[in-house]
């Protein structure tokens, strides 16, 4: 299988991503499934698609659980076979896991994977709270610490170690926004200065509001199929090459340390190994940054640099648009936003639109590889997947 | 052969059954307001038109009864102002966050025995929060650390008093404390310095900034909660 195709991407959708008080989470993803449908006309969807994942992660929200059937059912695919898949921020991206599953068995020809998240109805400190139970329970949650929490005791290991500073945190900041500023589906579409990051309220000291992604309403979702299949369905397939996902203690106490996530390196090196390839293959790249130092954190992880030189990579602007290898076109979970379970797939929908020529204003030139790194609470999930173009 | 449970209360805190009066004069959490919004929407970008939305305001909440399984006796430590952690007869590892069962895949889930533990500890990594869960707003900014308590080989997360934010570094030896009055969870623990802290390096610029934060936080409290 080294090297092969696992499954093809033959089509995607992205419903818009913001506040989107008025709608329920159905709602939502059934306007990511259409798009889906939309792109792709040779697909009947109610007799081609076998069986449906979706990555959800928290019925608080919505006072609604059943995700899988309730998906299925409002996105007009009735009675397939509908399952959900939850790993906190990294739902879809189990789903999309879940999804490769079901075709390589060869039990499905054609699944539907995807996500999705509604949650700015809440207050910020119920989604505080509802976000914190991918932590541990007893022991992190009752410390009273929060995500933004979690990740700067990541961001103060690292700061210590490498020498990594504020201001690097706050360049990956301008950098995504920059990057979604040029995605009309994005939630917040403004650049912003160094100066806005670094003088914005602090959240978790080190990091600011400019370095924590955004609490948004969304729904992504792929159709995936059998690589022999797909030119059934399009001219312009993106074959998935490399999967990867892999655990971690559920509290971060018990890691030896704070400056790596030990998940994301396991599942990256499976993924490259699969696929056949080697970080400096990747053109362009979607990584989790939901908070500006797991974007220097996830160069490192995934080898896009040494250790402790995250920090020099966006300090040289290689992982803007134009630099060496772009990171986060989409503006990432920092200004396209973060609706947790839709996260993994709405990242894959980013690879799809780049590997096909369709991002636009965003378009990395001739963009062959891509890779996707979908991290659930803090590390103890991570999905990477590897893509090509078809 | 024995059957787990039947339970029986040895001890208890008893809670004010009033605390419940107010959830059950909302009637069956029916809803207590609503608002029309309006909103653009459509199926795709290029078709955005608007439509009117019902929200409505609808009382939710509980009272969440959990146990502490089988790490109970940390917490109970606690109500005696006693550190608790779990030791790997096998392994030898020690766990403070308690694990019953050794994680260790040699130690193949051997149950782990109590074994009291050290006040004493080491910062492995630090924080300092200016948004917190609600119950916790009040009481930012809040200086939260992992600290490896001395003969443990993991870290207990929990938050430091008696130290100004800016001061709190990585290395910093720590004496570790529990509430007098404990109520049976973590935030009965706190660390305060052993040692003269040593600040972490910041620039001027960043230190004037480290400076506003907190002051803007310190602030937000006062005129939230006043005090």
């Amino acid at each position: 299988m080294k090297g092969k195709p696992l499954v093809s991407i033959v089509s995607a959708g992205l419903s818009k991503f913001g506040k989107l008080e008025g709608l329920y989470a159905r709602e939502i993803f059934a306007e990511a499934a259409k798009e889906a449908f939309d792109r792709c006309p040779n697909l009947n969807p109610k007799n081609d698609i076998q069986a449906m994942f979706v990555g959800h992660m928290g019925e608080a929200y919505e006072h609604q659980g059943h995700t899988g059937a309730t998906m299925a059912d409002w996105a007009g695919l009735l009675h397939i076979p509908a399952t959900r898949t939850e790993a906190a921020c990294a739902s879809s991206g189990a789903a999309l896991r879940a999804g490769i599953y079901a075709v390589l068995s060869g039990l499905c020809d054609v699944v539907m994977v995807g996500g999705i998240e509604k949650m700015t109805h809440r207050t910020t400190p119920e989604v505080t709270e509802y976000l914190a139970m991918a932590s541990d329970y007893p022991f992190e949650q009752w410390h009273g610490i929060t995500f933004p929490g979690l990740f700067a005791l990541m961001a103060t290991a690292h700061m210590h170690k490498y020498g990594t500073t504020e201001q690097h945190l706050a360049m990956v900041s301008v950098k995504n926004h920059y990057h979604g500023s040029l995605n009309p589906k994005a939630h917040m579409q403004k650049e912003i200065t160094l100066e806005t990051a670094l003088s914005s309220r602090v959240i978790a000291w080190p990091l600011k509001l400019y370095d924590c992604s955004l609490i948004t309403d969304g729904a992504s979702c792929l159709i995936l199929t059998r690589p022999e299949l797909a030119k059934r369905y399009t001219d312009m397939p993106v074959h998935i090459v490399g999967s990867g996902q892999a655990s971690d203690t559920i509290g971060m106490y018990e890691r030896e340390g704070f400056t790596s996530l030990v998940s994301a390196k396991i599942a990256a090196n499976k993924a490259y190994e699969m696929a056949d390839l080697k970080p400096e293959d990747v053109n362009v790249a979607e990584v989790h940054d939901c908070f500006t130092i797991a974007e220097i954190i996830a160069y490192e992880d995934l080898g896009f640099c040494k250790p402790g030189e995250g920090s020099g990579l966006v300090e040289k602007s290689e992982t803007k648009l134009g630099g060496g290898i772009p990171v986060n076109t989409s503006g990432g979970l920092k200004s396209k936003g973060h609706p947790v379970g839709a996260t993994g797939t709405a990242q894959a929908y980013e690879m799809y639109l780049q590997l096909t020529g369709q991002a636009e204003k965003r378009q990395v030139g001739n963009a062959e590889v891509g890779l996707t790194h979908n991290v659930g609470g803090s590390g103890a999930t991570a999905t990477i997947h590897i893509y090509r173009r078809g | 052969m024995k059957q787990p449970g039947p339970e029986k209360v040895l001890k208890e805190q008893k809670i004010d059954e009033k605390w419940w009066d107010n959830w059950i004069r909302k009637g069956g959490w029916r809803p207590e307001g609503w608002k029309i919004i309006e909103m653009n929407d459509g199926p795709t970008l290029n078709n955005l038109r608007p439509e009117k939305f019902l929200i409505v305001h609808r009382p939710h909440g509980n009272m969440f009864h959990h146990s502490y399984g089988k790490t109970s006796k940390f917490f109970m430590g606690l109500l005696e102002g006693k550190l608790y952690g779990t030791k790997c007869p096998k392994c030898g590892l020690v766990y403070c966050p308690p694990r019953a069962h050794c994680f260790n895949p040699k130690c193949r889930l051997e149950e782990t025995k109590w074994v009291e533990l050290s006040k004493k500890g080491e910062v492995h990594a630090h924080t300092v929060m200016a948004i917190a869960w609600p119950s916790m707003a009040h009481l930012q900014p809040l200086v939260g650390a992992m600290v490896r308590i001395d003969g443990t080989n993991t870290c207990l997360p929990m938050t430091m008093r008696d130290i100004d934010p800016e001061k709190v570094n990585i290395g910093l030896r720590v004496n570790i404390h529990i509430e007098k009055q404990p109520k049976g969870d973590l935030l009965d623990v706190y660390a305060t310095p052993a040692e003269k802290p040593k600040a972490p390096k910041r620039t001027p610029e960043e230190l004037k900034r480290f400076r506003e934060d907190m002051e803007k936080t310190r602030a937000w409290v006062k005129k939230t909660f006043g005090k």
